[in-house]
């Protein structure tokens, strides 16, 4: 395993985040630790009848019917709130 | 002051809520300000309830069994108009605009929600350190942390602000600190309660649960809390428990496992010495000692630490900065705002585990570290189905140490995350947990994990309502004023 | 030596389920009436909030599995696609990825005169996102921000997935066109392609005739008309023609269709990676459809087209009418609500088909939204056959039933009903007899239609509400007589 720097900037770009340079580094070396640890999994052997086993639960479903809901603070906790559209304002997208 | 003392006092009309309120906040007042256990009081809310306790307590009426008992609550769930931050600057001034499920359940019961309590930030973390505001202490000992993440949980319960308190587990996060700060805290079986309203952090490990002075206050408040709920479809469609009558009942002589590999070498010789006379204790009462064997348990997290940062990454990117929460103003084009808006306010753990999730699920290494992670944790949920068919129960030591001092693990997120070795494997099968105090080592509290089939939480709090019948640990209080 | 080119086209079609809620909430499944007021705080994405599946939208998802042939899977699974997006409140979006609930489908068309099956790959159910406004510029370039509206955030889709087995714009125009039929006639989707609540992306490539390895396809999306897909096609495989031709090749891309220019261009040049990390939702568990819920699903199920053709062809309407009839499924849906029992079939065909549909057409205005209730158009037919109105009053009652009234108060208020009670008429039509001794004889003496100048004066004297047939009747009786 090595996680570079260059790793981080390609998962800092998929996940929107951004880092100072310092902690890049720190970043990435503590990353590329953990990572080494997580390799022992590899080691792990399953057999099929473990998995076959697993419960798998069942999905609850809602019925149709409306539940009419009024959200209260959606201005307030907008950072940027158009009042005139009652819309959320964003940046320009590229 | 128990659950049941105070009970009797609202029903022998020797207190009014508004007077506990009254001794609640002013002993908060006196005294947080060392522990750091708050992040801010809902006063009002918390007198509006006391009024209407004391209105129907001066009309004679019968109130249900938790009304006028004060309430702590993590910050990671929602009381309507009231903040949630989680912790992060990120939500530093959201406003909650609902209930989560479990505050709604409380404020039936006729609660009194005292404040919101500090957390590392978005759950993320063993040490309450990683909140974005300001770290909580260790009741117990000032330089010392509290545990986490739900340290503000297990820290006001000590330091006897409240009887009982909020938290939520993901890995370990309510039973941790529980055991650091010397009070008992239950993670029931995923699904038990609701998570509508709790701020997710791995959704399919997350579960709140109670933290009291006993088991037996915890069990108040979870047959309180639980119950299906239609608004999580992981919620189990099972009605609230009844454990405070379970306890009441003669406790039968059960088998109790204990696994190897946790009370071996990486556990404190401390630790593992008041374990074993809990064991012991166990044994005098009548029950049958089992040795067994937990192999999975080594990879236990290592898995976990694929599963939920994976799950986190996701649960998190609804911060972006567009319809609430902080943003930053100065970026020009979206993708920078959006950025920059987490940049800043994610805390360093934070970012670290949204990275690590993000590389997990990405495309090269999915097969590697998610689809691997999930086959291990069916494993670990089969060894355990398999050691339920000899025992009742497993007792570990909830933590390998006591409370470790402030920055002992800053630089080495790898060495904090290992700690958790016996709590993840439960959070893994989702099943229940108890933990609770059994001893002491250097003046601080050792706590140790009964752990339980799914949906028993009957077994799993009587055996640990019995060990407190016969002990006293979790009597014995820190020094800060005097704990009434 | 000139190439010829084969044309391989797949397409996507994602449909809007007919429910009354959201995939995942309880808000109304519609615009609402301002931005941001149909909105939760689950399809807010707010902190805390958990989706939870509406059954409806399952059983139309299985619906248009069946309606399509496909097989049903029993355990299917939701799994979050991640991606940032203003539009996109949580940051992902719930979608079936690698066990979608309907899979192995086909649909058949016909092409001038030659019929094909197009297979349906999967059907899978996925979460719709919000709506941008982008200010200060038509589109996102050269906007100055945009403004996020949720209304439309969690409104329930299914994708329906073909094979590339379409081989040009007119198969694919037929193949969406039927699949449009399909949902429509089984109540899925309202099949609206302006207003969005069916879109279909197309993927293009182009081969070399012959050869068996597909081209590098684009993906086409912004067809908001049947026109326009066929148009979009036609455009995109001439640009991949003359780019191979020229000795270029095909960038795998998504373009966006211009109706303005009659071109795709390049939606954006990804620098960006895509790499959606999908993995299980954890807030959903597998959904399992068994096969006893299949078959009540199934038992309920409104007419398949097919079927709808052959329940015409019995009722005795004709060709014209049966196509008509199939290629407007809300007119069909208003024709199959006017026939109750007591009227006939034909009758209702020739009014739905005919002077009704022309003035909704005249007025643009859909079937759906008609301001005449199936009801009413059914009994002014059945008024006709009584004999209380003629076809041509009828006719003329058509527009002021448009303002919404029924026609027994419309004659009620104007008593303009038919007068077919002969005793009423006889005094009146003797009299136009007697002021026209010329047309007695030549209708005595054998020329009958000399009658219909005195049906044309009976007729003006009673403002036309005179029973025409009758009339005739009485005058040649009254003429016999002399």
């Amino acid at each position: 395993m090595n996680f570079s720097t260059q790793d981080l900037d390609h998962l800092a770009n998929l996940a929107h985040l951004t880092f100072s340079d310092s902690e890049k580094v720190a970043f990435a070396s503590q990353i590329d630790h953990v990572l080494g640890y997580m390799g022992k999994l590899s080691e792990v052997v399953i057999a099929p009848s473990v998995l076959a086993a697993m419960p798998v639960p069942q999905m609850q479903l809602r019925e149709d019917v409306v539940t009419p809901s009024a959200i209260p603070f959606l201005a307030e906790n907008a950072p940027d709130w158009d009042a005139a559209s009652n819309a959320f304002f964003v940046p320009k997208i590229s | 002051m128990s659950i049941s003392q105070l009970q009797d006092q609202y029903r022998r009309g020797e207190i009014t809520a508004s007077a506990v309120l009254d001794q609640t906040y002013a002993r908060i007042d006196s005294h947080d300000g060392e522990v750091k256990s708050f992040l801010f009081h809902t006063r009002a809310l918390a007198y509006e309830i006391a009024g209407e306790v004391d209105a129907r307590l001066a009309k004679g009426k019968t109130l249900p069994p938790l009304a006028g008992i004060p309430l702590g609550v993590k910050d990671n769930m929602h009381m309507s108009g009231e903040k949630t931050t989680c912790a992060s600057k990120i939500l530093e001034n959201f406003q909650a605009p609902y209930d989560a499920t479990v505050i709604a359940r409380c404020k039936e019961a006729l609660m009194l929600p005292i404040g919101k309590l500090n957390m590392d930030e978005f759950a993320m973390g063993s040490s309450t350190e990683n909140s974005a505001f300001f770290p909580t202490r260790n009741p117990w000992d000032f330089s010392r942390v509290p545990g986490g993440s739900s340290g503000g949980s297990a820290a006001s319960v000590a330091a006897g602000f409240v009887p009982l308190s909020l938290g939520s587990d993901t890995g370990g996060s309510i039973r941790q600190p529980a055991a650091f700060c010397g009070v008992t805290g239950l993670k029931p079986t995923y699904g038990r309660v609701s998570r509508y309203g709790l701020v997710a952090f791995a959704s399919s490990l997350d579960q709140i649960g109670p933290l009291g002075r006993s088991v037996h206050d915890c069990a108040y408040l979870l047959d309180a809390i639980s119950g299906h709920d239609a608004r999580d479809a992981t919620s189990a469609n099972l009605p609230a428990t009844q454990v405070v009558a379970h306890l009441a009942m003669s406790q039968k002589f059960l088998k109790i496992g204990i696994p190897r590999e946790l009370i071996g070498p990486e556990i404190d010789d401390a630790v593992k010495a008041c374990v074993e006379s809990a064991i012991r204790w166990y044994e005098q009462q009548g029950h049958q000692i089992i040795w067994c064997d937990m192999a999975s348990f080594s990879a236990a997290v290592a898995t976990y630490y694929i599963i939920a940062p994976a799950e986190a990454s996701a649960n998190l990117s609804r911060y972006d900065g567009v319809r609430y929460g902080l943003r930053d103003k100065k970026a020009d084009t979206l993708k920078t705002m959006i950025a920059n808006t987490r940049g800043h306010g994610f805390g360093a753990e934070v970012k670290r585990r949204i990275i690590l999730g993000t590389y997990v699920l990405s495309s090269g290494y999915y097969d590697a570290f998610y689809a691997k992670a999930q086959q291990v944790r069916s494993l670990i949920t089969y060894e355990f189905q398999q050691a339920f068919q000899n025992v009742d129960v497993l007792l570990t030591p909830t933590a390998p140490t006591t409370a470790f001092a402030f920055g002992a693990h800053a630089q080495d997120p790898l060495a904090m995350y290992l700690a958790d070795i016996a709590t993840i494997p439960v959070n893994m099968a989702g099943l229940p947990a108890l933990s609770l105090p059994c001893g002491f080592s250097d003046g601080l509290p050792v706590g140790m994990q009964i752990i339980g089939r799914a949906w028993d939480e009957n077994t799993v709090m009587g055996l640990g309502h019995q060990f407190q019948l016969g002990t006293d640990y979790h009597t014995r209080v820190p020094a800060i004023g005097s704990v009434a | 030596m000139n190439t010829v080119f084969e044309t391989v086209i797949g397409i996507e079609v994602h449909a809007q389920l007919r429910t009354n809620t959201k995939l995942f909430c309880g808000c109304p499944n519609q615009f609402g009436t301002g931005p941001n007021s149909n909105v939760c705080p689950v399809c807010l994405g707010l902190p805390g909030a958990l989706p939870v599946l509406n059954k409806q939208a399952v059983i139309f998802a299985v619906t248009a599995g069946l309606g399509l042939h496909c097989q049903i899977r029993e355990t299917s699974v939701f799994s979050r696609k991640n991606y940032f997006y203003p539009d996109l409140p949580k940051g992902y979006q719930i979608s079936q990825y690698d066990l979608p609930i309907c899979e192995h489908g086909h649909l058949d068309i016909t092409v001038e005169g030659v019929s094909k099956r197009i297979g349906i790959t999967r059907i899978h159910m996925e979460e719709d996102a919000g709506k941008l406004v982008h200010q200060g510029a038509e589109a996102i370039s050269g906007s100055t921000g945009s403004l996020v509206d949720l209304n439309r955030a969690c409104t329930p889709l299914i994708e329906i997935v073909s094979e590339p087995d379409i081989r040009s714009a007119q198969e694919a125009r037929v193949y969406v066109e039927n699949l449009r039929r399909i949902l429509m006639f089984l109540g899925v989707c309202d099949g609206n392609m302006e207003e969005g609540s069916l879109r279909a992306d197309a993927n293009v490539s182009i081969r070399p005739v012959g050869t068996e390895k597909f081209g590098t396809r684009t993906e086409i999306k912004n067809v908001n008309s049947f026109r326009s897909l066929e148009r979009a096609i036609e455009s995109e495989v001439a640009r991949q023609t003359a780019l191979i031709l020229s000795g270029s090749t095909v960038i795998q891309e998504t373009r966006h269709y211009d109706d303005f220019t009659q071109t795709t261009k390049s939606l954006r040049s990804k620098a960006d990676a895509h790499d959606y990390r999908y993995f299980p939702e954890p807030d959903l568990f597998p959904l399992h459809v068994s096969s006893a819920w299949i078959a009540e699903i199934k038992a309920s199920m409104k007419l398949h087209p097919d079927a709808v053709l052959l329940k015409y062809k019995t009722e005795g309407l004709s060709e014209f009418e049966i196509q008509v009839l199939l290629d407007d499924p809300e007119m069909a849906c208003f024709f199959d609500a006017c026939c109750v029992d007591g009227v006939s079939p034909t009758a209702v065909a020739k009014w739905v088909v005919g002077d009704f549909q022309a003035i909704l057409r005249d007025k643009k205005i859909s079937f759906s939204d008609s301001p005449v209730a199936p009801a009413a158009l059914t009994s002014l037919v059945q008024m006709i056959e009584k004999g209380t109105l003629s076809g041509k009053m009828a006719k003329e009652m058509l527009p002021a039933m448009m303002t919404g009234k029924d026609p027994e108060s419309i004659v009620k208020e104007s008593g303009a009903t038919q007068i077919s009670d002969g005793d009423a008429l006889r005094p009146l039509i003797a009299a136009i007899i007697d002021q026209h001794p010329d047309v007695i004889e030549k209708v005595k003496s054998g020329k009958r239609n000399a009658a219909d100048f005195l049906i044309g004066q009976v007729m003006k004297e009673t403002k036309g509400r005179a029973k025409p047939d009758l009339v005739r009747t009485l005058i040649l009786e009254d003429i016999q007589n002399r």
